[in-house]
């Protein structure tokens, strides 16, 4: 696989599952869950 | 929790599976991610935003929440509504030929000619004019699947929420089960190449960034009520910004994730029989119903319950979308003083008599059109009246300062730029170009009649919308 196509699998993955994360992150801290 | 959850669940739908790989394939591959990711913070984060602040605002379905900005525009919120209703009729469809194809793949009954079983299954006539018989196989699968979603809204918030609790995360596991299943494969990353290899040039083509955009409208079930229906069971004090993008990031990376189970086996077969992965891909029905089946037969060990696994997958997200839209449906009609109960039966026999005529030889060709016409032009135009009515006549600036009051982070002032000045320009574009593609091109070689009954049904939602308005609630 090209490294062009391995980069836009991370972008991918970072902004998606990253940016999923990081606002599970904030809700969980935000409402005290954390 | 279950808000966000049930948000997902509607958001995530066929769609994500067979429309998204297949749009990021051909419109720059890896590089659409680009546009995909400005569509999504500049128009479907900041509407889906607005969907939710709007339910948990006044508490309503959509039309009473329209109503209460002013009475004259309960009809646009009807219009969301009935949109919905005729979506989760035709999706139901779609659904019944999942649950029968859950049946198929035990024996791998299509062969070696997945197009010809799935012509032969349909019993597919020559033009949508052709009803042919009707299958009975699929009414008794329309039976079954009106019959869960029933079951599923019956008793309210408190079936929605164990439902949900089934239908979000077991479709996902799944999906990852055949993605994992799929890289494994010899020539797996010939076709994640195709999927993934970014072109950048064709960024400079407006029609990849409308693409987008379009991918985005359709995929967050925005403009049918849904999201109203559900953020109207919040508490006043409920976040929204952080809710929206959650329901949204999680749409999107179960789409991304799909592209990894399609187009890994899509590498798969060309390694097999030598078809090249730009041939075999696909989209929507075609991808579901013939491309994949024909790769899963080709498959080395458990053939047959990869190929279950794959229809359980559409089958699950597909119900969850359809009962969301019923709920909507349900939420509208109960707020004119109908009981739950009845409401929801009658809503449901209504939703299956009128599938069931789509289980002829001709329905194919009907759910095709509708899904067309009501998404392109139906949704489109929804979408575009709420952010006239919710933007400028509610008043953006008024919806941000309460949002930003209970959120866990505030949005600045250019998100009313984006809900009254971004958002309604795209909408408009989208509908543009899909009218000049059909005015130029027809659709899928359909009859001028077929394509002019699609614009009738369309018209319909309006006349039956501005009727239902005027019905007097108690």
């Amino acid at each position: 696989m090209p490294v062009s196509a391995v980069a836009m699998f991370v972008i991918g993955c970072l902004i998606f599952y990253g940016g999923l994360a990081w606002c599970l992150y904030i809700a969980l801290k935000k409402r005290r869950m954390l | 929790m279950a808000f966000v959850m049930a948000a997902i669940g509607s958001a995530v739908g066929l769609g994500n599976i067979w429309r998204f790989p297949y749009v990021c394939y051909q419109n720059g591959g890896g590089a659409f991610l680009i546009p995909y990711f400005v569509a999504l913070f500049t128009v479907g984060i900041p509407l889906l935003m607005v969907e939710f602040a709007v339910g948990k605002w006044f508490g309503s379905a959509a039309p009473r929440s329209f109503a209460r900005i002013s009475k004259k525009w309960e009809w646009a919120g009807w219009w969301a509504v009935l949109a919905a209703f005729v979506i989760a009729v035709y999706y139901s469809v779609i659904m019944a030929w999942c649950l029968s194809y859950i049946a198929h793949s035990s024996g791998l009954v299509w062969g070696s000619n997945a197009a010809a079983f799935f012509d032969q299954f349909l019993g597919k006539t020559t033009s949508p004019f052709i009803a042919g018989s009707l299958n009975m196989q699929i009414v008794f699968a329309l039976l079954f699947i009106w019959t869960a979603i029933y079951l599923i809204l019956y008793k309210g918030v408190r079936s929605i929420e164990w439902a949900i609790a089934f239908t979000v995360p077991v479709p996902t596991l799944l999906l990852v089960i055949l993605a994992v299943r799929g890289v494994t494969l010899p020539g797996a990353m010939e076709g994640l190449s195709f999927y993934l290899t970014p072109h950048f040039a064709e960024l400079a083509s407006p029609s990849v960034w409308l693409a987008a955009y379009a991918q985005i409208f359709f995929s967050l079930s925005l403009a049918q009520g849904i999201m109203i229906a559900y953020a109207s069971y919040l508490r006043k004090d409920s976040d929204v910004t952080n809710n929206a993008c959650i329901a949204a990031l999680a749409d999107g990376g179960i789409a991304f994730l799909a592209g990894f189970a399609v187009f890994s086996v899509l590498g798969y077969l060309s390694h097999s029989t030598g078809v090249a992965v730009s041939e075999a891909a696909g989209s929507g029905l075609g991808l579901a119903f013939i491309t994949y089946p024909t790769a899963i037969s080709e498959l080395p060990v458990a053939a047959a319950l990869f190929g279950a696994i794959f229809f359980l997958v559409l089958l699950t997200f597909g119900i969850n979308s359809a009962f969301s839209m019923i709920e909507s449906v349900r939420a509208a009609v109960t707020e004119k003083g109908f009981s739950k109960h009845r409401a929801t039966l009658a809503i449901c026999i209504l939703g299956f008599a009128l599938s069931v005529p789509l289980a002829t030889g001709a329905g194919s060709y009907w759910v095709d059109v509708a899904d067309h016409f009501i998404s392109n032009f139906g949704l489109v135009l929804i979408g575009l009246t709420e952010c006239i009515v919710f933007g400028y006549i509610m008043g953006a600036g008024h919806i941000r300062r309460a949002v930003n009051e209970v959120s866990d982070f505030p949005v600045g002032r250019w998100w009313e730029h984006l809900v009254r000045i971004v958002a309604p320009v795209i909408l408009v574009f989208i509908a543009l170009a899909s009218f000049i593609e059909l005015m130029a091109e027809g659709y899928a070689d359909l009859p001028a009649a077929a394509l002019l009954a699609g614009i009738l049904l369309v018209a319909a939602t309006v006349i039956g919308a501005r009727t239902f308005a005027r019905i007097r609630g108690s």
